[in-house]
Order: structure tokens, then sequence, then C-alpha cells
């Protein structure tokens, strides 16, 4: 079974490395203002590229999209974006060859018929069950 | 306590706190000088606030791992992030040869050792023996009870026992 270590030996070993460590040791100064906090830029490198690449791709979509139209140019009827008077003015409009598809008995093609119909009224009898 | 107090305490502990980052970053020199940067601007600008309760070493080295494990945790999003959109695997920061520690063959064996062991462990161990703290100090800093400290600090030496006369007879823990 292993033995723990003695605790001067442990000791001994471990002043060894602090000795060595503490040699070692950056300057207090530089280590308050040294170099800047390392985020290494390599992580970010395929991250910084994917996002170029997302960017380049909206911007390629975007300008595709709008070549059909002059940015540079006034608004005109065709643009501009209708007004509520306007869309109820359409709403309401009738055409003058409206008359051409009322066609006779088109009412009755639009409508459910009344035939003033009535099912008869039959009493039924409130327990069947004697009779069979 | 004043700025200047402050300044004096972390200039007259900075090399003790390098040793210190340094065990909290599994021997990586760079890590360890960015956790120990970050450690000092968040003393120095009175986002860490040392209340007295304890000594301002203890207090200290509490900061420097409690940012170590912010930092981590940090990388650890960022990296399965990165490994979820780019399917890339993130290797960890190796230490360049100009800032990699000489370390001597001893010290070497001493620090394989101390690597294999939990964190828990090696943190106890490493306050103990190269901070020389007190198991109630020791305690104080990684916010354990003392039972439990000196359970780690049992096993701990007896593991990293283990270690050593593994690398001793050559053996390394792959095998």
């Amino acid at each position: 079974m292993t033995e723990p270590l003695n605790d001067h030996q442990l000791k001994a070993e471990f002043r060894h490395l602090r000795e060595t460590e503490s040699q070692a040791a950056p300057d207090y100064r530089r280590s308050l203002t040294g170099a800047p906090l390392a985020v290494p830029r390599s992580r970010f490198r395929p991250a910084m590229q994917f996002a170029m690449a997302a960017v380049v791709l909206v911007v390629a979509i975007a300008v595709f999209l709008n070549t059909g139209r002059d940015p540079s140019l006034p608004e005109t009827a065709d643009t501009a974006p209708l007004l509520a008077e306007e869309v109820a003015l359409v709403a309401a409009l009738e055409m003058p060859t409206d008359f051409l598809l009322n066609t006779p008995w088109f009412e009755l093609a639009r409508t459910t018929p009344d035939f003033d119909f009535q099912f008869p009224q039959y009493d039924i009898p409130e327990d069947l069950s004697d009779e069979i | 306590m004043e700025h200047d107090q402050i300044e004096f305490e972390l200039q007259r502990l900075h090399s003790e706190t390098f040793g210190w980052a340094l065990a909290c970053c599994g021997r990586n020199r760079n890590d360890a000088e960015d956790v120990m940067q970050l450690a000092y601007v968040k003393v120095l600008e009175g986002r860490a606030k040392f209340d007295g309760r304890s000594s301002f070493r203890t207090w200290l080295f509490g900061v420097v791992r409690y940012t170590a494990a912010e930092r981590r945790r940090r990388y650890a999003v960022q990296n399965r992030l990165l490994k979820l959109f780019f399917v890339r695997r993130v290797e960890p920061d190796a230490p360049g040869p100009e800032s990699a520690i000489d370390y001597s063959a001893r010290s070497k064996k001493l620090v394989d050792g101390i690597n294999r062991l939990s964190q828990r462990q090696s943190e106890v161990l490493q306050l103990a023996f190269y901070h020389e703290m007190t198991i109630e100090q020791v305690a104080a800093v990684l916010g354990l009870s003392i039972g439990s400290t000196r359970t780690h600090y049992a096993r701990g030496k007896l593991n990293l026992a283990r270690m050593l006369r593994m690398a001793e007879q050559g053996i390394t823990g792959n095998d």
C-alpha cells in the first residue's frame, strides 16, 4: 500500500517548486497594465469569418431584391402607400358593367329558397317498448 | 482598506499570488497571468471588497480562485458554442515556448503529479504546502468545511505520493 509522503519531504518539494515559479513571476506593474486580456484571437477567427460571410450574403440578397427599384427616384403614384380614403373609395367602386352579372334567376343562385314547407307533426308515443 | 494599502498588499503578495493563479489554471502561465490581472483589476476597482473577516491573503486567494473558475466557465461556454456552430474542435491554449516555465526535472515530476489530482485535492495541497497555510485558512480560501478540507488533504497526500512513486518508477498514469 502507498504510504503518504512525509510532510517535510512534501514541503521541500513544494518549496523547490515555489522558488522556480516565483522566479518566473511577471513584474507586478506588467501584470496590472500589461498585455491586453487574452481573448485568444484564434478562437474567434471562425466566428468572425462566419459573421462576415453572413453579412455579405444578407447585403447581396438585399441588393438583388432591390434592383427593380431605384431608391433615388421620388415616390410615384405606383410606389406611394395608399391612404385610408383611397382604400374606401376603391372598395365602394361599382363598375358600369356590373349589371351584366345580374342574369335572370341570379337571385336564386345567391339565396336559399324558401318553399314555405313544414314537416308534418306526429304524436309519438312516449314508451314504444310496450308495443313491441 | 485604503486603495494605497490594497496596492501595497497586492505588490507584496504578487509572486505568491502568481503561484496560486498557476495552480488554479493547471500551471498554464498565460491563463494564470490573465486571471491574476483580472483579479487585480477587480480588487483595485472595488468590484471585490475586502471586509476584514479573514486575512488579506486568504481573501485575495479566494478572489483569484473565483476569477479562474469564472474564466474557465466562460471559455467552456464559448467552446461549446463554437463547436455547436462550427463543428470544429477548439484546442485549449498551449503555452508557447517563450511563456512556458522552465521546470527542473524534480519540479516537473511534482507538477505532473499535482495536475493528475482532482481539482480540490490539488488546491488543498497547494495551499497547505506551497503557501504554508493552516487547514483553517485553506478551508476559508476554498469555502469548504474544515472536516471536508482535512479529507481532501489526506486523500490528496496519498494520491500524490502514489503519483510521485509511479513517476520515479517510470510508470505513466495511462499504463
